[in-house]
């Protein structure tokens, strides 16, 4: 122990030796580099300023991420920091989604609502699905690897079935029933509101509820991540038989992994349900799934900031290859691509494909792991390695 | 190895820029933006009309005359998804339309455009939604809006956004929605005029329906227990099932036809020509002695190939709102001028060119009024007389669907020497139920 | 039920578990050899049925020499593919590479959407809607070639990976890669190999799932989804595995459709969507790698 750290704060680090740490706390601490402070705070700035930045358009496209990017955290904690690949997302997502709307919708002649507020209506949303998905947990940790994956995918499967067929609850395929709106204090935050004297529109507030809550739920789940049951998480990943005989209690912990991603999952289906404001089973099929988990894998296993660029990447993507693909000469012209080879719509849809084919090609440990490359390159400047 | 990953560290920083890039470009420059900007060039012939969103003083990209101004119409259609065969056709035939009015001149002035603005939902509703907010600010409105809860989760911005727009699907609910021009009967309607045309047949005692849940086979078969409610006929329950890719079979569908007592004397299907052919061809051959009724979905030229051919010829009739595409009437054969000759992918062209008659006579009725805002559309809608040339019943469009219901449509039936497969045997089939029924709310679903 | 009815449930139960089983196969060969569950297989398999109705009625070939076409062609597809997307992933994570094979669906499901013509196409096939009597039951003759057909291509299959040189090499790459590469065995051929024979099954498949008198579109592909409760009941490297637990599920599915709706009407419709999953779920219960999978050996 050195004799700085006897003097407190300001002496607790050397000047000019931001990675030299001398307390454990301070190794241990959410932003424990000043260019990490200064980037999220960056970060974080630009984010709550970007609706008088861009379009409304990217501010819906902005909301979209920050819903998902919810969801894909929640993926990451459960198949990223546990290990646990569960292709089961899209039934608590849309448990969380059909929840929402029944706590918070309003009767109609052929589903149920009570009309709660959103304080009342998230965190159910959210309890609901972690509640169901602590009672399923215990069969998925039977099993492992790709077998849990398959055996999840089941879940959204038997989910889409009571989707479809509780229909006082969710209105029934092809028909859905009306979200949960977003009222807190009788104030609707997908309305136009005036709030401190500043006129927003209802995409806009939305949008930074959504921020507010991705960085309030960013931070408790890297706050788990650096915690006991984070460590937890990460033995039983990397090696679970060990992390047994170290004394870690399997399956409490796979459990508890499936309970908070449930919950992640459940609170993403209940904002997302919001922003597409009609709930439709069809939704929460396994494409959701995949999504999520090729957020993970994109974004980067195993970290938070991984899992929003994940959800950026996913969400913007088809977007960014829409506004380029036009450049791309020789596209048929009819709208089923029958003139040509394909039309600028269905090679929007192969980009889709083929990006996620490259990116995991280039970089199998997603786009985090291109910045740790760019960060350590200019690291190590001017010597390459 | 080394050049290797060289190569690859550069198109790691690459990406990475080009994404940043990406996002944070400003994807809405108001610069370029053409719905935005109001009229102010007094020298054009426009000059006494006011308009604003979606409508500009310049020619349309690829204008044919570039002395005229431009309507902006969205369309958000499903050209990837599940129902491509229905969106892509749709589409393909509002651009022939289009091409051919602005090829004779447009109207009041202006050239219509259905390219720029139109987008693709892959029958997602998120991807519909997102959809929506990029074109919000630069359409007049929306020329097609394909997917039911799609269509309703935009709903509300519309509303805020004073804007209309045509649904590419035939649920029953759209009467009942102020923001949505409903331009054929609903699919409720259809299976009521079928039956009434079957009634007069067969006679028909015992009806059962068998269909997709929900906007479309639900609203089918909704429409045959209206109708066997009214006529005081047996229905005998609706079969649920699902598409053969999700189900594994009809089996469950042709069991509860052969099981049922008293067989159906008709089947109302709600399925996709897939569905269509297992069914009718599994009842078939299995002794069923009934008929079936399809709604427009559930048939596709590629059927005449199948084996189930035969038994499709023999019991099988198919209802349409819009006649055939090789109806003789004005409509259709401005149609099939416009087509070269070549027949259509299948009816939902038809069903889109016909689409196209009602927003011209939305268009035209406002410019008429000198008000092309979209506040404009919305004041012509009540008593605006939709023309569709003959291709379906023309009528006056109003607030309550009971009193512009379509009461006549086409009864057609499967032939192999057809191009599409079918022909018409009654073109404006109708009967005393379909005359006399009427709606206080969607067959399914609520509004 | 009679039990005209019950043997004509069975053999309807058989033929579609058939199916399933056979679809499963390209799964497990691909899973032998490189560790991964391949997404891209319902695409393959519609891509099949489109070639084969292509070689068919466009080409002019029998449909005995276009469904051997198909095949040719589908395996040469698969082959390409995994040399142009899955061979850079060897060596990385197995659900990168399993995330490779859903970008390759993306891609490859567009493909088939584009070849498709409106509507669908109907396949040519000499049998229709044809029926035989057997054991008292009135069955679709189609059911009866889906029995047989993929018996045989199990059999021809298993065979070759069970007897031949090839088929040794391929259970040498799956045990162990850098052993196999030590003994002289080309893994990545071994890997192209696999994926060869893997289309050549979801050839067939799209073949056998376009039979029954309708038509077949790109949206067909999503039936192969069935396969993969199959791979799990079965145990996903176990060929034998899947063929018994294919039948089992296409029988399970057969009576429950008929069944369902009048015993326990309360379930809902088109239950027997979720039986395949239900019954997996209790299988992993009591073994979690199926009935005839290979247990993971646990070290620490």
């Amino acid at each position: 122990m050195s004799a700085l750290a006897f003097f407190g704060l300001r002496d607790r680090r050397l000047r000019g030796r931001p990675t030299l740490y001398t307390d454990y706390g301070a190794d241990q601490a959410l932003l424990n580099t000043p260019a990490k402070r200064w980037s999220i705070l960056l970060v974080v700035l630009l984010s709550v300023a970007a609706p008088w930045m861009v379009g409304r358009d990217w501010v819906l496209l902005l909301t979209l991420v920050c819903v998902y990017a919810i969801g894909a955290i929640g993926q990451n904690l459960v198949s990223g920091y546990a290990g646990q690949v569960s292709l089961g997302h899209a039934f608590f997502v849309g448990l969380g989604a059909y929840t929402a709307a029944y706590f918070g919708g309003v009767e109609t002649a052929s589903v149920r609502g009570l009309e709660l507020e959103m304080w009342l209506w998230l965190p159910l949303a959210g309890l609901v699905p972690a509640f169901v998905g602590f009672l399923v947990a215990p069969l998925a940790v039977r099993v492992r690897g790709q077998y849990l994956a398959i055996l999840t995918l089941g879940l959204v499967f038997v989910g889409l079935h009571f989707f479809n067929e509780l229909r006082s609850f969710t209105g029934g395929p092809g028909v859905g029933r009306r979200a949960a709106a977003p009222i807190v204090g009788g104030m609707d935050l997908s309305r136009p509101q005036t709030i401190l004297g500043v006129d927003l529109d209802g995409t806009t507030l939305y949008y930074l509820v959504c921020l507010g809550l991705l960085i309030g739920f960013a931070i408790a789940a890297r706050n788990l991540a650096r915690s006991k049951v984070g460590r937890a998480f990460a033995a039983v990943r990397d090696r679970d038989i060990a992390a047994e005989i170290m004394g870690v209690p399997l399956t409490r912990t796979k459990v508890l992994a499936f309970t908070i991603s449930s919950f992640y999952a459940g609170i993403c289906g209940g904002l997302l349900a919001v922003v597409l404001r009609q709930v439709e089973p069809a939704k929460f099929d396994l494409f959701l799934s995949v999504e999520f988990l090729a957020m993970v894998l994109i974004g980067g296993i195993a970290t938070v900031s991984g899992s929003i660029i994940g959800a950026a990447f996913i969400v913007i993507l088809p977007r960014i290859v829409q506004d380029l693909s036009p450049i791309i000469p020789g596209l048929a012209t009819r709208a089923d691509g029958s003139d040509g080879i394909v039309s600028v719509f269905q090679l929007n849809r192969i980009l889709f494909g083929v990006l996620i084919i490259a990116f995991l090609v280039l970089e199998p440990r997603g786009i985090y792991g291109i910045w740790i490359r760019i960060r350590n390159y200019f690291k190590a400047w001017p010597f390459s390695y | 190895m080394r050049e290797n990953k060289r190569w690859r560290r550069t198109t790691a920083v690459a990406c990475a820029v080009a994404l940043l890039a990406a996002a944070c470009g400003n994807g809405d420059d108001p610069g370029t933006d053409p719905g935005t900007e109001p009229g102010t060039d007094p020298t054009t012939p426009t000059d006494e009309i006011a308009f604003d969103v979606g409508v500009t003083e310049e020619p349309c990209p690829d204008a044919v005359n570039d002395d005229t101004g431009c309507i902006y119409l969205g369309n958000i259609q499903d050209l990837t998804g599940v129902f491509q065969v229905v969106g892509t056709q749709w589409q393909e035939a509002q651009r022939a339309f289009w091409a051919a009015v602005n090829e004779a001149g447009g109207i009041g002035g202006f050239e219509i455009d259905v390219d720029t603005y139109l987008r693709d939902n892959a029958y997602d509703v998120t991807q519909h939604a997102t959809g929506y907010s990029e074109i919000r600010d630069s359409v007049l409105m929306l020329g097609a809006s394909l997917g039911t809860p799609h269509t309703e989760g935009i709903l509300q911005d519309m509303v805020d956004d004073n804007m209309i727009g045509i649904p590419a699907t035939a649920w029953s609910g759209w009467d009942f929605i102020d923001n949505v021009v409903a331009v054929v009967g609903s699919y409720c309607m259809h299976s009521v005029i079928h039956l009434d045309w079957a009634n007069a047949q067969l006679p028909v005692e015992n009806v059962m329906g068998i269909g997709f849940p929900g906007d479309y086979g639900g609203d089918v078969v909704a429409g045959a227990e209206r109708w066997a409610d009214e006529a005081g006929a047996n229905f005998l329950g609706f079969v649920e099932t699902g598409p053969t890719a999700v189900v594994g079979s009809q089996d469950a569908a042709i069991g509860a036809i052969l099981n049922s007592d008293p067989r159906p004397d008709v089947v109302v299907l709600g399925v996709t020509p897939q569905e269509t052919a297992e069914i009718v061809g599994g009842a078939l051959s299995q002794g069923f002695q009934g008929r079936f009724l399809g709604a427009i979905p559930t048939w596709a030229a590629p059927l005449t190939g199948t084996a189930a051919m035969p038994a499709l010829e023999a019991v099988y009739s198919h209802v349409s709102a819009v006649g055939l595409w090789d109806a003789e009437t004005p409509g259709h054969q401005a149609m099939r001028d416009a087509l070269g000759g070549t027949p259509p992918g299948n009816e939902f062209y038809t069903l889109g060119w016909a689409s196209g008659y009602a927003i011209q006579a939305i268009l035209e009725a406002a410019i008429a009024n000198g008000d092309l805002t979209r506040q404009g559309l919305i004041d012509v809608l009540d008593g605006l007389e939709m023309d569709y040339q003959g291709m379906a019943p023309s009528t006056t469009y109003g607030a309550d669907i009971n009193e512009h219901l379509q009461t006549t449509m086409a009864i057609n039936q499967p032939s192999a020497d057809a191009e599409l497969g079918l022909v018409t045997i009654d073109p404006a089939a109708t009967g005393p139920v379909a005359e006399s029924i009427t709606f206080d709310g969607p067959c399914v679903g609520n509004v | 039920m009679d039990p005209a009815a019950i043997v004509g449930t069975l053999l309807r139960g058989l033929a579609q578990g058939s199916v399933y089983a056979l679809l499963a196969a390209g799964f497990v060969i691909i899973y032998r050899a490189t560790d991964v569950i391949n997404f891209a297989q319902p695409a393959l398999m519609v891509l099949g049925a489109y070639f084969t109705v292509w070689f068919a009625s466009t080409i002019g070939l029998p449909f005995v020499l276009a469904t051997v076409a198909a095949i040719i062609a589908m395996a040469l597809v698969a082959a390409l593919s995994e040399r142009v997307a899955l061979r850079p992933m060897v060596g990385q994570p197995v659900f990168s590479a399993a995330m490779v094979t859903v970008g390759l669906f993306f891609a490859l499901q567009i493909v088939a959407t584009r070849l498709f013509p409106t509507g669908g196409l109907s396949m040519p096939d000499p049998w229709g809607l044809d029926r035989m009597d057997l054991l008292g039951a009135s069955v679709p003759v189609g059911d009866m070639w889906r029995i047989g057909l993929v018996a045989l291509a199990f059999t021809v299959v298993g065979l070759f990976l069970a007897k031949s040189r090839v088929g040794l090499a391929m259970r040498a790459t799956s045990l162990d890669q850098e052993v196999a590469l030590a003994q002289g065995v080309n893994v990545g051929r071994m890997f192209g190999l696999s994926w060869a024979i893997a289309g050549a099954t979801a050839g067939l498949a799209g073949m056998l799932v376009g039979l029954g008198g309708s038509t077949v579109t790109a949206e067909t592909a999503f039936i192969a989804l069935k396969a993969l409760p199959v791979i799990i009941l079965g145990g996903m490297d176990s060929m034998k595995g899947v063929y018994l637990a294919g039948l089992l599920i296409g029988i399970a599915e057969a009576f429950t459709r008929i069944n369902a709706p009048a015993l326990v009407p309360y379930v809902g419709n088109n239950f027997d969507v979720v039986v395949p999953y239900l019954i997996m779920v209790l299988v992993l219960m009591v073994r979690p790698y199926g009935f005839f999978g290979t247990a993971e050996v646990q070290r620490v």
